[in-house]
């Protein structure tokens, strides 16, 4: 590496204009915002209240189901997710010339807007005659089809399975090209030593999966807490289905009270930044070069 | 290695299970594209649509009607935007990925760290004020505008996974450049930016199909109806009384096509990118 002080900052300029102008400056500005009372209905009347704002939001219904929504979303995401990822990537791992075929199958529910993941399951989910019920009822297992979506919790399950719909077959895919990157001795070598399938698996195959974890971790759980498109298209913003972003949405956007709105956006940008936090100490021990 | 016939059918069968499970939704919106509408709420109704109506896929390819007008705008303003946010984001991204692999410099590790953060924070905590700010200065509602915006939220990453694939360039390259005599500009021209192909490619495809999925940034920072982009169009059609579920499950199907073409043609390109992007240093 080279040592050098104006090259790289000049190199960096246009990255860190971006990120500052849209990123780091609303960070700060979203801060200054939440502790005004600042609602555009009544945009006469714009001061200075504090934490205010924080208070009504921590003492609100609103916000404390938002939260245990949004949390029982990212627990179920990561609940399935995970595990399903790292048994289907671990039962394909062949050489296979089907392998080409179930890389482009799984990729596209990853590829597509989430939006659009969200009204693909709402149809098979439609509280009428969505292919579930359809299913349910054909096979005789229900009498009458089930209101998937307007039940608080069989909603929030719904939203969980369509960001898990999105990272399972990503991340089995992912554990898959990782697996095929061990060389095949080792796994010979184990069979000479007389080891069995479940050992292979439990001394070769884990731990070279390991570097994996991160970056399957992060798409998993940012994918859970971002979700919004897709709740959005199952079942709209209701109050009680909402996750924290889709309260934030709505009394930003629909009540317009910026005040309250920036204040949960900073609580927003708290949590997940705290997480973030957890993902960055690993870097920058890197090797110089 | 020998193998027992039941593994190899439990391999198959698993495989087809995986199949139906990535693919099942698509198909049975495909379905119900081709579905005419009382269909779709007949009690009796089986799996399949007792004829394949092609009325829905007709009536939004065709010029003349309002439906098939809004859904092609929508997907030209989408193909738009990502364009734009390939252009500025490798414009960004390039530079200071190859700062951050070749230079050592004060404040390397804090960037990088702060950069990375700002991965997990949802584009939308920032909006707000980034709304104010726009409307002030009369930035809402121009595209570009929002191309920049949709850029900051993949920046990172991108920086991050070009950065790796510097890195993984070998030593010696750079020292046998440097013996032939080459300054640092010529260097990065000559010898790294032929190199740089594949990721580029990589990258813009990542920018590609990130810019095409975004629904909340638009939704703020969007509003005349020509500029809309599709996935607001998709969720304008959800919310009308007149468009019909085959209907829209036709639009998403033909929406979905341009996504799904990119991402299966490249799918080894993706794949190898975002392994890249777990890799740390």
């Amino acid at each position: 590496m080279k040592k050098e002080n104006l090259t790289p900052w000049l190199l960096l300029s246009p990255c860190l204009l971006i990120m500052g102008s849209t990123v780091f400056y609303p960070a700060i500005r979203t801060f200054l915002f939440s502790m005004q009372r600042y609602r555009l209905t009544e945009s006469y009347d714009i001061r200075f209240i504090g934490l205010d704002n924080y208070r009504s939001i921590l003492s609100s219904p609103e916000f404390w189901t938002a939260l245990s929504n949004s949390v029982f979303v990212l627990f179920f995401v990561l609940l399935i997710a995970f595990p399903v990822s790292m048994l289907t990537g671990l039962l394909l791992n062949r050489k296979s010339p089907l392998n080409s075929v179930l890389t482009a199958a799984a990729i596209i529910p990853w590829a597509l807007p989430p939006l659009v993941n969200g009204i693909l399951w709402r149809f098979i989910f439609y509280p009428g005659y969505g292919l579930a019920n359809r299913i349910l009822l054909g096979l005789g297992l229900i009498s009458a089809p089930f209101p998937w979506t307007e039940n608080r919790f069989s909603a929030l399950l719904l939203a969980a399975l369509v960001v898990v719909w999105r990272v399972i077959p990503f991340g089995s895919i992912l554990v898959l090209s990782s697996l095929q990157a061990i060389p095949t001795e080792l796994y010979e070598a184990a069979r000479v030593d007389g080891s069995s399938r479940f050992q292979e698996y439990w001394a070769i195959s884990f731990p070279l999966l390991l570097p994996i974890f991160p970056i399957l971790f992060l798409q998993t759980s940012m994918a859970g807490i971002n979700v919004f498109d897709e709740l959005l298209a199952l079942s709209g913003d209701r109050y009680e289905l909402s996750t924290l972003l889709v309260y934030h949405y709505r009394t930003s956007f629909r009540f317009l009270d910026l005040g309250l709105g920036s204040a949960i956006s900073y609580l927003i940008l708290l949590s997940s930044g705290l997480l973030g936090y957890f993902y960055i100490k690993r870097i920058g021990k890197e090797r110089s070069r | 290695m020998k193998e027992k016939w039941s593994e190899r059918l439990f391999y198959y069968v698993f495989s087809l299970l995986f199949l139906l499970f990535s693919l099942g939704p698509i198909l049975w919106c495909f379905l119900l594209s081709l579905t005419e509408e009382y269909e779709l709420f007949h009690r009796g109704g089986g799996l399949l649509p007792p004829s394949l109506y092609l009325g829905n896929y007709r009536e939004l390819l065709d010029h003349s009607q309002r439906v098939g007008q809004i859904l092609l705008q929508g997907i030209g303003n989408s193909v738009f935007l990502s364009l734009l946010c390939i252009f500025i984001g490798i414009f960004a991204a390039l530079p200071a990925s190859y700062a951050f692999s070749r230079y050592e410099f004060r404040g390397r590790i804090f960037i990088l760290r702060l950069l990375v953060l700002t991965t997990v924070i949802p584009a939308f905590a920032t909006l707000i004020p980034l709304y104010a700010v726009f409307s002030k200065l009369g930035l809402l509602d121009k595209r570009i505008w929002a191309a920049i915006v949709y850029v900051s939220s993949f920046l990172p990453l991108i920086t991050w996974i070009m950065m790796n694939y510097f890195s993984a360039i070998p030593d010696e390259l750079y020292d046998a450049a440097r013996v032939d005599g080459c300054t640092e500009r010529q260097l990065f021209f000559r010898v790294i930016l032929p190199l740089s192909g594949p990721i580029l490619l990589t990258v813009s495809l990542m920018l590609f199909l990130m810019s095409w999925g975004q629904f909340q940034i638009p939704l703020i920072l969007i509003s005349s109806p020509e500029k809309r982009v599709l996935t607001l169009v998709l969720s304008d059609f959800m919310g009308r009384n007149d468009v019909s579920y085959g209907l829209i499950c036709a639009s998403g199907i033909l929406s979905l096509l341009i996504p799904a073409l990119l991402a299966v043609l490249f799918r080894n390109f993706l794949l190898s990118g975002l392994m890249q992007g777990s890799v740390k240093g």
